[in-house]
């Protein structure tokens, strides 16, 4: 089973790759550019990799594509027409649109089979941080009620942008106020995109140890 | 009325991790002060009471003293570490203890695995 899954990284350097070997990091999330130059290297250290292929447009999204999809809006109404779309993929919050999470949006998701991927980058950023945090944390408790289901990513794009998985469980305790609400959430989500590659990853785990 | 909770000591084992060379102790500490100044204000380092207590150079794993009331805020300041005195680091938490003694416990374990 998946206990934390940093998926979904922007770009890849020598630390960052030195990183996610080290620590406890078993799945990596590659957004499709680099997927291919990466792919094989994480693959040498023994992580699992999942190509995320990313989408600014909700009308691209569909069912024939059988990769991950990371959904971004750039704009409320297409926040909107995403979360109604009945198919498994995730709905990007960064700093670019996380103020379009509102009660609306969550009311919206709740129909819909998307999932809530809040990015931690942001919170990096002195000035963001105390914004983004209010409002993500409103957010992602408002969702939590309704059933929609939120995963925590790091969307690093170098190295002092990863999240260790001890610091995603801790912003994951202080965000909900409760632990293990997220932590499981990318289990369910990959469960529920490719049950098949779940069980392969089980098996391939068991089978190491 | 809601029963307040009593303050009790918490302790943080942790791994840094930095790129390039490791801090000394007293550079750490220096930098830990600083940085918590810094994140909580001078009223909420004083309710916060942290303190390192042990920190390895050359293995990189430590122990930090929190408060119990004040758990969330100051560990949500150590997650945004990301670099000590210009040197690119992450912050690893790795365990919270109610006492020093299995904090330490849990560093040896750690550090018997790097050997």
């Amino acid at each position: 089973m998946i206990r934390w899954a940093d998926l979904y990284i922007e770009r890849l350097d020598e630390n960052m790759i030195e990183f996610i070997s080290r620590n406890r990091i078993r799945v990596v999330g590659l957004k499709d550019e680099i997927f291919d130059t990466y792919n094989n290297l994480l693959r040498e250290r023994d992580l699992i990799t999942i190509k995320r292929l990313y989408i600014e447009d909700a009308d691209q999204i569909s069912h024939k594509i059988k990769d991950l999809i990371v959904f971004r809006p750039l704009d409320k109404n297409s926040m909107r027409r995403g979360g109604k779309i009945r198919l498994t993929f995730t709905i990007l919050i960064d700093e670019e649109n996380y103020e379009y999470c509102s009660d609306e949006q969550i009311e919206a998701m709740r129909g819909g089979s998307a999932s809530l991927e809040i990015l931690a980058r942001p919170l990096l950023d002195e000035e963001l941080f105390p914004r983004y945090l209010r409002y993500i944390k409103y957010c992602v408790r408002k969702a939590l009620i309704n059933g929609v289901d939120v995963i925590l990513s790091s969307g690093a794009r170098r190295f002092e942008e990863l999240f260790s998985p001890g610091s995603m469980r801790l912003l994951e305790r202080y965000i909900t106020g409760v632990r293990g609400s997220l932590t499981y959430s990318w289990y369910t989500l990959l469960e529920r995109w490719n049950k098949k590659f779940v069980e392969e990853m089980i098996i391939e785990k068991r089978e190491k140890t | 009325m809601k029963k307040e909770r009593k303050p009790r000591k918490r302790y943080l084992v942790f791994k840094l991790y930095t790129i390039g060379g490791s801090p000394d102790f007293e550079t750490f500490r220096s930098f830990l002060d600083d940085y918590m100044r810094r994140f909580l204000g001078l009223s909420g380092l004083i309710d916060s009471r942290v303190k390192l207590i042990r920190y390895d150079q050359e293995t990189r794993y430590g122990i930090i003293r929190i408060i119990s009331t004040d758990i969330d805020t100051v560990l949500l300041a150590f997650t945004r570490i990301r670099d000590i005195k210009d040197t690119p680091a992450s912050f690893i938490p790795l365990r919270l203890t109610g006492n020093l003694s299995r904090a330490l416990k849990y560093i040896k374990r750690y550090e018997k695995r790097i050997q």
